[in-house]
Parts: structure tokens; C-alpha cells; sequence
């Protein structure tokens, strides 16, 4: 359910017309302008519904329409109360010794901090607990100035270096899909630390990144202008998956010769600098419905979308024909709505393969009856 | 455009140099694998990774002989995916890549469905590779529909071949991490027996297989008084007494040596020459290898607790001997004053030059050592006490050293060093001289040419743990009195036996054995406790603790010699026993006195009435038949209130407790009696007519 004001009170009248029932999880997803002061909200509904998680995000979107302000509130049936885990800001493994539920089918919602360094650690951790019965889809919280801040919460508190967890008992049809080429690989990130890329093929990350920008472009790319002139969002790294899309990683910024990026960068690993262009990149939103739908076994009751910021970023004007070629792809499944966040990051994993952070990415995730 | 398929080979080399790196860079098993099997998941587009390993490769000891062909599961990506932990060592996994180090099959081919360890596993195909001979990695994709082409398998096997290396490198280390931890372990456990040994009260030897000291520690350099680096190259041999026989060693070691431990009591010399026991238990110790590497003693210096043991079983002895010296002493007495008294009678009417004069005087020596020694076993007896007074102690060591001066002899010098502030003790003055005297008797004995006899005083302060070790000791005040000599000493032998009634190392007839059984009873009684040191030609020194007391006690004036005095008074003389009778009419006669006889107290209340104006004093038996002394006295007392009596006894002085009679010593004279005695006695209580009642 989208609510164009994300006011504390008609969060709070609006999850009452939804009847949660005490067994029921309340997702709560705001987006960033105009946004309630997020401990406020948890203190509120906290005296109404005894479970409920969510995040503030840069925009929520309801149908083909990405929102800036508002929320989107959506009931699952719960598992268990949603979780709380800590996402170790340093290096090293977190989230290995979570016990999470086997059930059969189960499907988790993650949202977690977009900012946090050590989420592809988290999540790897988080995957070898996984049963193959258990999927997951979510996506980075946080706001679009990339600054990291508090921005996930259950009843318990706003965390940030943080990941809420629901699970339900749902079978969940995925769709992920970037649609962004390969330009230039493989090259090998022969030094990283975390999200930062410090060496790419034994020189300065930077220099490397910025050689093969400025051939494409014929333009300078400078670390003043890094950011800001967009270009990066034009040319993300990709992480090399057999038999998949490679993972995106978008630079985020210049830190000393090195590259900050949305997400882990495993040390040695091959990746390659990919390119998108529009079409493509709308074309993929398309695919990524339609194979969610395509997956749904038995009776939907959500579409969820998460998708990624820095595709609104790069689209610009032409977002919007992302979310309708959603949309359409969906429209077989009449009855609903799709629903969802703009994300910093997304994550999804359907027993085919690893759990892992994604960037400028689209996931569809249909929750459909067990 | 590049040719595809050198961008394949590319793709293919980047991602094994990805993850040749990621192996390695721990030497933790888990870490390790995890870095390697998450690249390999993430990287080939997975849903799972485990490692199998034999369990003879991981050595962990607790893995049965029978049971090391078998695999274990040590890590799996996810983790719940993984159903068994364990795989038979014929399971077809391994069995198949004992043909081919990897090979990979899809669900729909033969072979698959026994591939299956995990949970969940639809289609898909498995690729196994063996990780050298230590077990296998075994990995899953659910997207695959066919086999892995060998090309592809292969691209990966030498990369699989490091990981195994890697491996191996983890399990190096976990044995490694073990060793040490358990060297650690050991390590600390040997330091908390070291400390544990260091500090203990009890003395520890370790000797190597010839029974050359390795080790002791402080308490045996404490107990025996040799330093540790004393003792090296010598063997515990250098502790022998000389009192145990050959045999008594060839026990212990003919024990030992077969491998058992050996447990006795065991005398041992000292640095100082002195001779401890000690309670000891010796074990033969083994090396790592169970080789037999030398001995370990340990043992428990019991000489304190073995004196007290001893001073508890002497203090029962001395009580028996007490009893039944009581028993005998009433007829013994009677028996002996007679033999005394007529002895001394004859002696007086025997012409000096006679030729019965040897004779009658050898009758009145044994009568008085008879006498003497009746006294000492009767001190024996239990309280109450004659004549409990408070004594200053340091006046009635000098009363004694004068009195005894005479008997000591030209070449004894006697020295006293008294401290003033000694103090009182509660005790009978002829208990407290007879102490000093028999002391100073062994002394002189002790110094047949000469020397000197040192008396000492002091007062001292005793704790808890002094007492513990003197039985028969409270803590408090107390009083020391030493009695120290130059004379030839005592071995260890007679040492230990000095205080038993009745030894005696003096010709027949010379040493009763009595002097110190004597001391060491009076003592006891009085609450007290003595001590003797002695050591062959290093002189004796007996120290006897009294308690103390606070009041200011009497100071005797120095008798130097006792006088006879007779008197003129009438004398009622009450005795059942006819010779005592007849022997204290005539010492009386021949005192002066007029004397009245009686056998019993009815004659002596008919006798009374007739006399009754003409008696001045009563000397009675107390224990009489029909009616005995004391109620005779009551009886007198109501004629004659003003009557002095003056009692005699052969009893100990528990058989008047016994009858329930309670008599002032100063009106009780004991036999068997001298005629001095009974004279003093007599001008004592005649003299002092007015003062005070009658008991
Ligand atoms: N001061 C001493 N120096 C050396 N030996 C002593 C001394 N006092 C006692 N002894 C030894 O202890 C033994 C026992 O002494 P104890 O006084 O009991 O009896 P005794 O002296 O032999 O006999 P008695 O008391 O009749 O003279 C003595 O025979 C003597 O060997």
C-alpha cells in the first residue's frame, strides 16, 4: 500500500486498515524526502503492531511510478520476529554464525545499510547458512547523497552497519537483471580493501579506470569530477558469474588512487569495466519481470521491485520507462500492484546460486503462496 | 574484435589466478576453505561447495583405527545444505575417484543419485575432484542440465591440487597449534607441580636411575639442613642413620625396583647429626617412554608428632603404674616405717664400734631407699594435690640448691641464673623439690669427675603452635625452668627412653629408674610439660614448663638443716596396724612426749573421757576399720574442740579423695616417716596451738 505522506500518523492509521494480525510482519519502506523521523515511527508503532522492520530509502515506487516522498507498507506472515544482525563495518567474515529458519519454502526480505563496507561479507556469511529452500530479496537501505546514517529498524531500534530480516513463508520468484555490456576485461583487482579498488592489473586503480572512461568518452575524468559529471555511473565494474550477468559494482568515489564501489571487491578477482545504454538497460528491467513471472509456481501476493538508484541516475528522464516495462512484463499477473524501493545496492538468491550484493541492478521478486 | 575463444582462455586464467590467490591466506581450515570454496561459488555460479577429508588426515586423535578410512565433512557452503557428515571409506564418491582424480555428473546420468550427501538436490550436476589422497571437493550448480566437460573440469584440477596443498598446510598447522597447545598445557600443569613441590611442607627427592639426587626441594633443604647443590652427585644414601639393619633397605629397593611403590617409617641423620623419622613413601618414576628414569621420594618429617604420640603412651603408662603403686602403698608403708623406724631406734642404741652396726645400718639404707622409691612411685598418683600453694619459683630453686649442695659434692659447681620476673607457680613445695632434686641427682651421676650444674628460670610466653607440639600444654604464660649439666650426655638410644619408669643405664642397685619417670609425672600434673636434650658428651639439658601464675607466691626461708626437737606434751596414739603402733609410741618416747596407745577410735574416745584434761594432741591413722580418723576426729572435737591432731597416711593421695576426705597437709604426715619429720610435724602444729581450726 503507497501512501503519498509518509507522516508518522497516517503510517500508523494506514497499517491499522491493513489488519496485521500479531503474527503477521509489517514492512515498512519510506522514502527519504519529507521523511518521519525514523525512531519516532518505530516508537509509535510500536505501540500498535508488535512486529514490523523497513528502511528509509531514496524513493519508493508504487506501480509504473518512482516516489520521493511517501511509503509503501506491505503485511507478510511471519516465521518469526524480524531480526536484527550486525554488519561488521570491518574487514572479516559476519553473519556466519546467525541461526536462521529452515523452513521449506521461506522467503527472507533483507534490507540492509547500502553504506556498510562489510555487506558482501555479511551476505556471504548469511548464504552458507541459507537451506536451499530459503530465497532472498532486498536491497540497500539509505538516502541518495551516499552518506551512511541510520537507516533500518525493527521494534528494537535505527541501526545502521545493520540488516533487518523477515522471513515468511513464501516461495519467491525472482527476476535480477542489469543490462549493462562489457567494454573493457578482463582486468584483475590486484589490490582491494573491502569496497575500495586500490590496484587494477598492479597499477593504481584509478589510473587504469580513468584511461579506459576518458578512450570511451574522449573527455577527462578527474576525481573532482568523478562523481559529479555522472560518467561513473556510466561505466561500472562487473564482477565475472559463470552463467549470469556479472556483478555490478558502481564506483562511487575517488579515495586516494583508489576506487570506492557500491559493494565488495574480492581481492584478485577478474572484472571487466561494463557500459550500458538506455535501451538496454530498460530492455533488461523488461526481462527481469518477466522471468519473476514467468517463476511464479502458485498464487502471487506481492511484486516487490528493488531497484537500483544509480539506474535512476543514468536513465535520467527515461526512468520512467523502466518501471512501465516492469510493469508491463507483470501485467499477466493483474491483481497486483507492484510495490516497492529505489535501493543502494541490491541482494537477492533463489537456491541457484550465491546470495550476493548487487549495484545497478533491477530485482523483481514475486512472493507467491507456499 | 578478439578472438572468442583466447577471451574464454583469458576469463578462464583470470579466474584461476583469483582463486589460486584465495587459498592460502589462512591457516585456519575453515578460513581457508571458505575464502577458496566462495570465490569457486561466486565465481562458477554455485548453489554449493564442500570439502570431505579422510579422517586419518585430520589426526585428531580421537579417530578409532578402525574408523580412519572413513570422510569427514569439514566444511560445506551452505551449510545446511549438507545432509551427512560422515561417508563410509567404500562410499562410491571416493571409490570412483580412485580411478580418476575428478569427474562430474548430471542428474540424469548413472551415478548421480549416489553422489547425493546434501539436502535438496534437484537436477543440476555435480563436479568432484579428489584433493590429493587426504579426501575430496565436491561442488553443485543447480543450472547446470549436463555434465561439466572434462575441459572445463580439468581447466580447474591443478588449482583443486594447491587447494589440497593448502590444505594440508592447515592441518600441519592445526597439529602444530595442538602440539603446542598441549605442550602449553603441560608446561603449565609442570609449573603448578613445581610450585605445588616448592612450597610443600613435606620433603621431595627425585634421583636419577642410580639414585643420584636430581631434585630436592626447599623443605628437605629446610628439614635436614642440606642445600640442594650439597646434595648433588651424592645419592640419599647420605641420610642414613645406622638404624635400620641392611634388610630394611633391601626391601625398599628390591620394591622399588620391581616398579612398586614402597611405604615405611624411616629414620634419617640430619646435617646437624641429629636423628629425624620420617613417614616416606618412595616411587619409581618413568619417562614419557615408560622407561623406568629414577625415583621419587616424598616424606613426611614425623619426630614431633611421633614425641607427642609418645608422650601421650608414656602418660598412660605412668598413670597405670600411679594406680597400682596407690594400691600397694597403704601395707607397703606401714611395712616400711616399721622396718625405718625400728631400724633407726636400733641405730641409736647400737654402740658405733658394735658389731651389729653394719648390719643395722644396711636395714635403715634399704629401708630408705624402699622408702624413696615407694614416694616416687606414689607421685604417680593422680590429684588432688598436698599442699597446693603458690610458689615463687626462683626462691625454691635456691632453697633446693642449698639443700642439695652437701649431696652434689666438692667438684660440682652450681651456677642459677633466676629471672627476676619468673614468677609463681601453683604447686606442692616437696613435688617442686623433688623435681629439682632428681634432677640434680641425674647431674651429679652424669658428672663423675666434675662439672657444672646449671639451673635456669624464666618466665615465657607459649602459642598455639608450641603447644601443639608438647602435649599437655595451653598456651599462656608460662614458667621455664631448665636444668642443664656438662656431663657425659645421653645417645639417642637412652635418650629416647629416659622418662620410662624403670630404665635405668645405673648398676643394680644404684638407679632405681625412677628419678625422671618422676620428674615427668609431677610435671604432668602439674600442668605441665618437660623436654630433655641430650647428646653424647655435649651434656643434658632437661627444660620443664609450669604455668604461671599471677599472684605473688610464697618465698621459703632457706632451711639449712633440720633439727630434731622434742616436747613434753601427751600424745594419743591411734594405729591399727600394732608395729606402726609400737613404732610411734617409742619415737615419741624417745622425743620426750608422754604417749597414750590406742588400736582403734572407740579405745580412743573411752580413753579420752578418762584422759580428758590431760591429752594435747591426737596422732591417728586415717584409714582404719569400723570407725577411720576423721570421724574420729569429729567425735573428739565435740569433748575437746581445742584438740590438735595430726594424721598419718601411707595412702596415695587419691585414696583419701576417694573416701571423700578432704585433709589439710599441714596436719598429715606421710609414711613411711623419719623421726625429724615426725618431731618438725609435731612442734609445728604443738608450736602453733592458738592459730586457726583443726581440720
Ligand atoms: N643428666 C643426665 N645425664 C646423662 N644421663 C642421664 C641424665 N639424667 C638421666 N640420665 C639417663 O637416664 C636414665 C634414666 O634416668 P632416671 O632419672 O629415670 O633413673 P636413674 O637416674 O637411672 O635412677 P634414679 O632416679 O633412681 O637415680 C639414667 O639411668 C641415665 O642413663
Amino acid at each position: 500500500m503507497f501512501l503519498p505522506h509518509a507522516s508518522v500518523t497516517e503510517i500508523l492509521s494506514a497499517a491499522a486498515t491493513l489488519n496485521v494480525s500479531p503474527g503477521d510482519t509489517l514492512m515498512v519502506l519510506v522514502a527519504e524526502h519529507n521523511a518521519p523521523d525514523l525512531d519516532e515511527l518505530r516508537n509509535a508503532l510500536r505501540q500498535t503492531i508488535p512486529r514490523f522492520f523497513g528502511g528509509i530509502f531514496p524513493a519508493v515506487l508504487s506501480g509504473a511510478r518512482a516516489h520521493d516522498e511517501g511509503a509503501v507498507i506491505l503485511a507478510l506472515p511471519a516465521l518469526e520476529p524480524p531480526r536484527v544482525c550486525a554488519v561488521s563495518a570491518r574487514a572479516g567474515p559476519s553473519g556466519a554464525d546467525l541461526a536462521l529458519p529452515t523452513a521449506d519454502p521461506c522467503t527472507a526480505v533483507l534490507l540492509a545499510d547500502g553504506m556498510s563496507p562489510g555487506i558482501s561479507e555479511f551476505l556471504a556469511g548469511v548464504f552458507r547458512q541459507l537451506g536451499p529452500a530459503t530465497h532472498c530479496v532486498g536491497g540497500g537501505a539509505g538516502v541518495s547523497a551516499m552518506v551512511q546514517r541510520p537507516c533500518v529498524f525493527t521494534a528494537e531500534g535505527v541501526f545502521d552497519n545493520a540488516a533487518v530480516m523477515a522471513f515468511a513463508p513464501w516461495r519467491c520468484s525472482l527476476g535480477v537483471q542489469h543490462g549493462m555490456k562489457r567494454l573493457v576485461g578482463p582486468i584483475v583487482a590486484t589490490r582491494t580493501r573491502q569496497n575500495i579498488i586500490e590496484e587494477l592489473n598492479w597499477r593504481p586503480a584509478l589510473e587504469v579506470y580513468k584511461a579506459i572512461v576518458e578512450r570511451d568518452t574522449g573527455q577527462p575524468l578527474t576525481a573532482e569530477n568523478f562523481y559529479d559529471s555522472g560518467r561513473a555511473w556510466a561505466y561500472p565494474f562487473g564482477l565475472v558469474r559463470e552463467g549470469a550477468e556479472d556483478v555490478v559494482r558502481d564506483p562511487l568515489a575517488v579515495v586516494d588512487h583508489g576506487i570506492r564501489c557500491a559493494g565488495g571487491v574480492p581481492e584478485n578477482t577478474a572484472l571487466h569495466v561494463l557500459k550500458g545504454d538506455a535501451d538496454h538497460l530498460i530492455a533488461a528491467a523488461r526481462r527481469a519481470g518477466e522471468r519473476a513471472a514467468a517463476g511464479a509456481r502458485s498464487r502471487p501476493r506481492a511484486a516487490l521491485i528493488c531497484d537500483c538508484v544509480s539506474r535512476r541516475m543514468f536513465l535520467k528522464g527515461r526512468f520512467a520507462e523502466e518501471l512501465s516495462a516492469v510493469s508491463a512484463a507483470l501485467r499477466p499477473i493483474d491483481h497486483l500492484e507492484p510495490e516497492g524501493m529505489l535501493t543502494i545496492g541490491e541482494l537477492s538468491s533463489s537456491g541457484e546460486s550465491v546470495l550476493d550484493f548487487y549495484n545497478k541492478t533491477i530485482v523483481v521478486g514475486l512472493l507467491c503462496d507456499a | 574484435m578478439p578472438d572468442p575463444a583466447a577471451n574464454d582462455v583469458v576469463g578462464t586464467i583470470s579466474l584461476l589466478y583469483e582463486l589460486a590467490l584465495s587459498m592460502g591466506q589462512s591457516l585456519d581450515l575453515d578460513a581457508n576453505c571458505d575464502l577458496f570454496i566462495r570465490t569457486l561459488l561466486t565465481r562458477k555460479n554455485l548453489a554449493f561447495g564442500a570439502v570431505w577429508l579422510k579422517a586419518s588426515a585430520l589426526k585428531n586423535g580421537a579417530t578409532a583405527e578402525a574408523d580412519s578410512g572413513s570422510y569427514r565433512l569439514v566444511y560445506a557452503n551452505p551449510r545446511v545444505r549438507a545432509r551427512e557428515d560422515r561417508l563410509p571409506a567404500n562410499h562410491p564418491l571416493p571409490a570412483r575417484l580412485g580411478n580418476m582424480p575428478f569427474f562430474s555428473v548430471a542428474a540424469n546420468e548413472p551415478g548421480f543419485a549416489e553422489a547425493v550427501t546434501e539436502n535438496g538436490i534437484q537436477g543440476g550436476a555435480y563436479t568432484v575432484y579428489a584433493l590429493g589422497d587426504i579426501g575430496f571437493l565436491k561442488l553443485y550448480s543447480v543450472l547446470r542440465r549436463s555434465a561439466v566437460s572434462p575441459v572445463e573440469v580439468n581447466s580447474l584440477r591443478q588449482v583443486v591440487a594447491k587447494f589440497a596443498v593448502s590444505i594440508e598446510g592447515c592441518l600441519a598447522h592445526r597439529q602444530l597449534a595442538r602440539q603446542i597447545e598441549e605442550r602449553d598445557r603441560a608446561e603449565g600443569e609442570r609449573r603448578t607441580l613445581a610450585m605445588v613441590v616448592e612450597q610443600m611442607e613435606d620433603c621431595v627427592i627425585i634421583t636419577d636411575a642410580a639414585g643420584v639426587f636430581r631434585y630436592v626441594n626447599p623443605a628437605f633443604e629446610r628439614v635436614t639442613g642440606y642445600a640442594a647443590r650439597e646434595v648433588a652427585g651424592l645419592t640419599p644414601r647420605l641420610l642414613k642413620s645406622g638404624r635400620h639393619l641392611p634388610e630394611f633397605y633391601a626391601a625398599l629397593w628390591k620394591t622399588v625396583s620391581s616398579g612398586r611403590p614402597w611405604r615405611d617409617r624411616i629414620v634419617n641423620r640430619l646435617k646437624n647429626g641429629s636423628l629425624a623419622t620420617f613417614d616416606t613413601i618412595v616411587a619409581p618414576a618413568r619417562d614419557e617412554k615408560g622407561r623406568p628414569a629414577g625415583y621419587v621420594a616424598v616424606l613426611r618429617d614425623v619426630t614431633r608428632l611421633m614425641e607427642v604420640e609418645q608422650q601421650y603412651a608414656h602418660a598412660q603408662k605412668m598413670e597405670s603404674i600411679g594406680r597400682l603403686a596407690g594400691g600397694i602403698a597403704h601395707d607397703f608403708n606401714n611395712t616400711l616405717t616399721a622396718v625405718l623406724g625400728f631400724g633407726s631406734l636400733l641405730l641409736e642404741t647400737t654402740p658405733e664400734d658394735g658389731p651389729d652396726r653394719h648390719a643395722v645400718e644396711q636395714i635403715v639404707l634399704a629401708g630408705e631407699r624402699a622408702a624413696n622409691l615407694t614416694r616416687q612411685l606414689l607421685t604417680f598418683s593422680r590429684p588432688p594435690m598436698p599442699e597446693m600453694r603458690v610458689m615463687d619459683l626462683n626462691a625454691l630453686a635456691l632453697n633446693a640448691t642449698h639443700l642439695l649442695r652437701r649431696s652434689l659434692g666438692e667438684d660440682v659447681e652450681v651456677v642459677t641464673l633466676l629471672d627476676e620476673h619468673t614468677g609463681s607457680v601453683r604447686a606442692d613445695v616437696s613435688l617442686l623439690n623433688q623435681i629439682i632434686t632428681n634432677l640434680a641427682l641425674n647431674a651429679r651421676d652424669a658428672m663423675p669427675r666434675g662439672g657444672r650444674l646449671c639451673l635456669r628460670t624464666a618466665p615465657v610466653e607459649l602459642d598455639a603452635a608450641f603447644c601443639a607440639e608438647h602435649a599437655g600444654l595451653a598456651p599462656g604464660p608460662h614458667i621455664l625452668l631448665s636444668v642443664r649439666d656438662t656431663g657425659t650426655g645421653m645417645t639417642e638410644e637412652v635418650r629416647r627412653r629416659a622418662f620410662e619408669p624403670f630404665f635405668t643405664t645405673k648398676r643394680t642397685g644404684k638407679g632405681t629408674g625412677l628419678g625422671l619417670s618422676v620428674v615427668y609425672g609431677i610435671v604432668r600434673r602439674l600442668g605441665g610439660c618437660v623436654e630433655l636434650d641430650s647428646r653424647p658428651d655435649a651434656g643434658t639439658e632437661v627444660r620443664i614448663w609450669l604455668p604461671r601464675v599471677e599472684a605473688r607466691g610464697d618465698t621459703l626461708p632457706v632451711e639449712l638443716e633440720e633439727k630434731v626437737v622434742g616436747g613434753r606434751e601427751t600424745i594419743l596414739v591411734v594405729e591399727d596396724e600394732p608395729m606402726v603402733r609400737d613404732l610411734a609410741t617409742r619415737l615419741l618416747r624417745s622425743l620426750g612426749y608422754s604417749v597414750l596407745e590406742v588400736g582403734g577410735g572407740e579405745e580412743a574416745l573411752s580413753l579420752l573421757r578418762r584422759y580428758h584434761d590431760r591429752l594435747d594432741l591426737v596422732l591417728s591413722d586415717v584409714v582404719m576399720p569400723r570407725m577411720d580418723g576423721v570421724e574420729l576426729t569429729l567425735q573428739l572435737r565435740q569433748e575437746r574442740p581445742e584438740l590438735q591432731v595430726l594424721y598419718m597416711s601411707g595412702f596415695a593421695d587419691d585414696a583419701f579423695a576417694e573416701r571423700g576426705l578432704n585433709l589439710d597437709p599441714r596436719r598429715l604426715i606421710r609414711k613411711p616417716f623419719t623421726k625429724e619429720t615426725l618431731a618438725r610435724k609435731l612442734r609445728e602444729i604443738l608450736d602453733d596451738r592458738g592459730s586457726g581450726a583443726n581440720a
